[in-house]
């Protein structure tokens, strides 16, 4: 939380509007438009122009100025108002962050109108909700973003930075200990080392935030539970073949749904059972494949089942649920009892042939997802991620570029510090207590 | 009985805390008392017989920045000097002195007895006056009550000491003193959290029974460097070197053969001891690997039989001590004159001070030195400055002094200290500053010169002193400025070999010495700059420009965090009001009682979205007092 900085975030939800908004709020908001528009803005005045990044033009819309104290913050506050598309809007937010505005934090804005007496007294507690639903929503986020490989290549590479921190700051801070001498050679491999590995992040994790644009969840449970016949009804066409055989379905059959002008990918798998079929035996494959990869698999159960545990779900998908999972009781019309036993995971009943809940499944689908307008999503979570690599990057590559010397070890060190800094931003805080402990635990201190 | 004179600052104890304490309350024109339990142990030397180091060295010249004692004694007790990190960059460089330690009490005690406004007094204190949760003066052993407007507490050295040697446990303070404990007792009883930790100290060994020709020695730097500002380079006394020393093969067979007679490996001690200090015992344990462990073998004295062993800190019993030392190189004659010994004791938790290192109990009250929790003398000497200076101010109704991590390395101690507390005695380190790179010892002066002058702390000779510096820097950098250097110079052929890309066109002094590779001295070997007379000021010129990129950001960076500095959490603020906090927040809260959002935002498991939800409520109260 930082209220010098310039902030920017999407002022539009996210999904496919006809327009998107960014909005930036803070000292550097001007410049930082103007340098992007290329134009001179006026006060209150709307104007018609470009974004530029470089040379390339990454859209078209009008920007508007609204000057200090007469904004919604009370800041500086620049709007930009161009095409809708996550895309787009992806591309706008990143040639701010480039410019040195930072992606807002839960409810900064709404924060610092309140902090600038934009807001009167009687809000104020509206606001600490407001705060605190989308930190909430910020940590699942930012949770999300670091799942998988990405999450375990930042994780080495903070680990690579710790030790190579902790050697340059033993030899500052202890000189006197018989540790091995400074090797200004390894210096520069490991900075090497960390320069690459940085590059490679943040190239996966805009891979990521590619793949994720389309939210994608799965639809997993045993033969003729009805996945496919819930696939159908969402998509209001027959896709699947339907019939009362146990497993039909045999290879992933994908259908993209737009709920709220969000493009959501639902894919339907083949029933899963040990088969000796050799084709229903790779549709299961694949569908295992689907459940690694998806935002929220869903996990029907029919009337057959009459409580619904972790093990259940488990012994479904094959493995204990790591991803989200949700749970989709079909068929609710041949249900016998109006009581289900309670479950750990979400849970809404659905029938195809009475249409029952069907249109309730659309928004708990959102909610599931965590894709409700205002609240943070894991692709701004992957975005302000992105921008903190940028950021470690810029000091490493600072670090690499200086004429590598005893001499200027002190100078390192701190490109150093503040590459740890924005990568702390991303897994937690690194203190310099925790670094002398590094220290103390790698070399035999003590004089 | 009450003493007839009223005193405006009364400081227990002449440790380094309470002598920087004092005579920064006096230079201020406070009339000063000093109260030490013994005269003759003012401005001892309790521990290793040496001042400076990395990362203490800075806080000594931040004390002489002020007019401050420690860094003037050191230069008439040092007898050898060294600087470290000499190769490295200028924020990472720091002198470290050897001294002696009966010159140095000296010296001390000297200088303390002539300061105008300090009158010494020797008598145990054993309670303070407190009234309305405000410090009215201190209650004598003898029964006496002095009356004063603040009192500054350095009586720190090993409260409620519990000593260990082997088995063997002793209550007692620093080896040979009486653990304080009356006065301890009764600021235990005020409510204020203690906790303890523990520490070590090595057997010292008489020079005579040791085979020094055997050792390779460490002399001091030529020229001999010197700690204060305003010395003239004739202060020191002879001098002379350490000898260096190894643990061998036998010495680990020992350890690990007498392992259970440690009081900690027995666990008997449950303090917690510094990471940085591990006896010889824990490193043999911890790094089986190395076979052997440096020793540094540094004489006490100019006049003393004893050698210091740093680096073999124990507390196993004393024959087996003896076998330890006796299996060191050059040790196999060698006898102890004292044996080494583990103690634990209390300390006061500093997150109960404010960043004047007043309590946050008592008005008025102020602490410093190792009471709050730090280890050694510098750390202790920087804390009695501030807490003096303050304790000084508010006798006269002035304003705090309160100095950032921004500003100074004090600064970071006493917020570290006051934000965050500590688990083992606190010790300063360089990488504990994050604006290392603006700190340093070159410029403590700059840092520091020009606010304690006006708190009333400078002395009239060193304000003059640090006025003709800044004048010299600021024209040697014009010159270098308007010294143009043509490429069709004669004799440029030095300068060129330095450039990493030959001089194409005319450029000034001062702009070739952005360059990275050049330094002062090749504008004078290779362009035929005339030198400046005093190399200390060259040496100033030239860091500021090779630093001041990396200056400017960290002035931004400092910048940033400003606000949260700026924004005062009320002290009687309460966190249960405050919606939407977890409760986990809110119990660290409560316990830490930070000052500022900046140092809340420093807790460990506070997280952003907190501080978000504190900022909101402060301004809500802000609002609400203006309605009302």
């Amino acid at each position: 939380m930082n209220l010098s900085d310039t902030i920017v975030a999407s002022a539009t939800a996210p999904g496919r509007g006809a327009v998107g908004i960014v909005r930036l709020s803070g000292p550097k908001s001007l410049s930082i438009a103007e340098t992007l528009s290329k134009k001179s803005l006026k006060p209150r005045f709307s104007t018609y122009g470009y974004i530029f990044d470089d040379d390339t033009i990454l859209d078209s819309g009008l920007w508007v100025f609204f000057q200090a104290p007469h904004s919604f913050t009370g800041e500086n506050v620049i709007e930009f108002q161009g095409h809708g598309g996550p895309v787009v809007v992806q591309a706008v937010l990143r040639s701010m962050t480039k410019l040195g505005a930072r992606i807002a934090g839960p409810g900064e804005f709404s924060q610092r109108a309140f902090l600038n007496n934009k807001i009167d007294l009687t809000q104020a507690e509206a606001i600490n909700d407001l705060i605190n639903a989308t930190s909430l929503s910020a940590v699942k986020a930012a949770n999300q973003s670091l799942r998988g490989v990405f999450a375990s290549a930042i994780h080495e590479l903070i680990q690579d930075l710790i030790s190579l921190r902790t050697q340059i700051e033993a030899h500052i801070d202890f000189p006197d200990e018989d540790i091995n001498p400074v090797s200004i050679d390894l210096f520069k491999n490991q900075l090497t080392n960390l320069d690459s590995k940085l590059r490679t992040s943040i190239q996966s994790a805009r891979e990521g935030v590619r793949l994720n644009r389309t939210t994608e969840i799965v639809l997993v449970g045993a033969p003729n539970t009805g996945k496919s016949s819930l696939l159908n009804a969402l998509a209001k066409e027959p896709l699947a073949i339907v019939t009362d055989i146990p497993g039909t379905t045999r290879d992933l059959i994908r259908h993209d749904l737009l709920i709220d002008g969000l493009e959501i990918r639902v894919t339907d798998t083949a029933g899963l059972r040990t088969t000796a079929d050799p084709i229903e035996e790779e549709g299961i494959k694949r569908a295992i494949n689907a459940i690694e990869t998806a935002d929220l698999v869903l996990c029907l159960f029919d009337e057959r089942y009459d409580e619904i545990t972790e093990k259940t779900v488990a012994d479904l998908i094959g493995k204990s649920p790591t991803t989200n999972i949700g749970i989709v009781k079909t068929k609710q019309d041949l249900q016998t009892s109006s009581t289900i036993n309670q479950t750990e995971f979400p849970l809404i009943e659905v029938s195809t042939v009475t249409e029952f809940g069907l249109e309730q499944f659309k928004k708990w689908l959102l909610q599931e997802l965590n894709l409700t307008s205002n609240l943070e999503t894991t692709i701004l979570a992957r975005d302000r991620h992105i921008a903190l690599l940028e950021a470690a990057l810029g000091y490493i590559t600072q670090a690499k570029n200086q004429d590598i010397q005893i001499e200027t070890i002190d100078l390192i060190a701190d490109d150093l510090r503040l590459t740890q800094n924005a990568l702390s931003e991303i897994t937690g805080a690194f203190t310099s207590d925790d670094l002398l402990g590094s220290i103390f635990s790698t070399f035999c201190i003590g004089k | 009985m009450d003493y007839k004179q009223q005193f405006d600052v009364i400081v227990i104890g002449g440790g380094h805390a309470g002598t920087e304490a004092a005579s920064a309350a006096a230079r201020i024109g406070c009339n000063t008392l000093l109260i030490s339990h013994s005269i003759e142990t003012i401005g001892q030397m309790s521990c290793n017989p040496a001042i400076g180091g990395i990362g203490k060295s800075h806080l000594v010249r931040e004390i002489d920045a002020c007019d401050g004692l420690m860094a003037k004694i050191t230069d008439l007790a040092g007898i050898q000097f060294r600087i470290l990190n000499q190769r490295k960059g200028p924020a990472v460089r720091a002198t470290r002195a050897q001294a002696d330690r009966i010159l140095y009490r000296q010296f001390m005690r000297h200088s303390i007895e002539t300061t105008p406004n300090l009158t010494v007094f020797q008598q145990p204190v054993c309670d303070l006056i407190i009234e309305q949760n405000r410090v009215e003066g201190v209650v004598l052993a003898m029964g006496l009550k002095l009356r004063s407007k603040s009192v500054v507490v350095t009586a720190g050295t090993f409260l409620a000491g519990q000593m260990h040697i082997g088995k063997n446990q002793q209550s007692g303070g620093r080896a040979g003193d009486p653990a304080s404990n009356d006065l301890a007792s009764s600021l235990r009883d005020k409510s204020f959290r203690t906790s303890r930790l523990k520490t070590g100290t090595p057997p010292r060994i008489d020079f005579r029974s040791v085979e020094l020709d055997l050792l390779p020695k460490q002399p001091g730097d030529d020229p001999t460097p010197y700690m204060s500002m305003m010395s003239k380079g004739n202060e020191h006394p002879r001098q002379t070197v350490c000898f260096l020393s190894n643990t061998t093969e036998k010495t680990r067979d020992i350890i690990l053969e007498n392992l259970h007679l440690s009081p900690m490996h027995a666990g008997i001690i449950d303090g917690v001891g510094p990471r940085y200090c591990p006896s010889i015992e824990e490193k043999v344990v911890r790094f089986a690997d190395k076979p052997t462990h440096q020793i540094f073998l540094e004489p006490e004295g100019l006049t003393s039989h004893e050698l210091y062993p740093n680096g073999v800190s124990t507390s196993l019993p004393y024959e087996v001590q003896l076998d330890i030392i006796r299996s060191l190189e050059g040790c196999a004659n060698a006898s102890i004159t004292r044996p080494g010994y583990a103690i634990e004791y209390d300390f006061f938790d500093p997150r109960d001070l404010k960043s004047t290192l007043e309590s946050k109990l008592i008005r008025n009250l102020y602490f410093a030195g190792q009471i709050n929790g730090t280890t050694g003398y510098e750390e202790a000497g920087a804390q009695g400055l501030l807490a003096g200076a303050n304790a000084a101010l508010s006798a006269f109704e002035r304003p705090p002094w309160i100095i950032g991590r921004d500003e100074g390395y004090i600064g970071v101690m006493v917020d570290d200290l006051t934000a965050l507390g500590t688990q083992e005695p606190y010790r300063m380190f360089t990488s504990r500053a994050e604006y290392r790179l603006a700190l340093r010892e070159d410029n403590a002066d700059i840092r520091f010169t020009e606010r304690a002058r006006e708190l009333g702390m400078v002395s009239e000779q060193r304000w003059k002193h640090f006025n003709y510096r800044q004048e010299q820097i600021e024209k040697e950098t014009q010159r270098l400025k308007d010294t143009w250097i043509r490429p069709d110079k004669q004799n440029l052929q030095n300068l060129n070999a330095v450039l990493k890309s030959p001089l194409v066109k005319e450029v000034t002094a001062h702009d070739l010495l952005k360059r990275p590779e050049v330094h002062y001295q090749d504008l004078v070997d290779g362009a035929g700059i005339e030198p400046h007379q005093n190399p200390s000021i060259s040496c100033q010129i030239e860091i500021l420009i090779k630093y001041s990129g990396y200056i400017d950001r960290q002035t931004e960076e400092i910048q940033k965090l400003k606000n949260n500095e700026q924004v005062k959490i009320p002290s009687d603020l309460n966190y249960s009001l405050i919606t939407g906090l977890s409760n986990e927040v809110r119990e660290k809260l409560v316990d830490y009682q930070p000052q500022t959002l900046a140092q809340a935002s420093r807790i460990p498991g506070v997280t952003s979205a907190a501080i978000s939800l504190l900022l909101v409520h402060i301004k809500k109260l802000d609002l609400m007092n203006l309605a009302s």
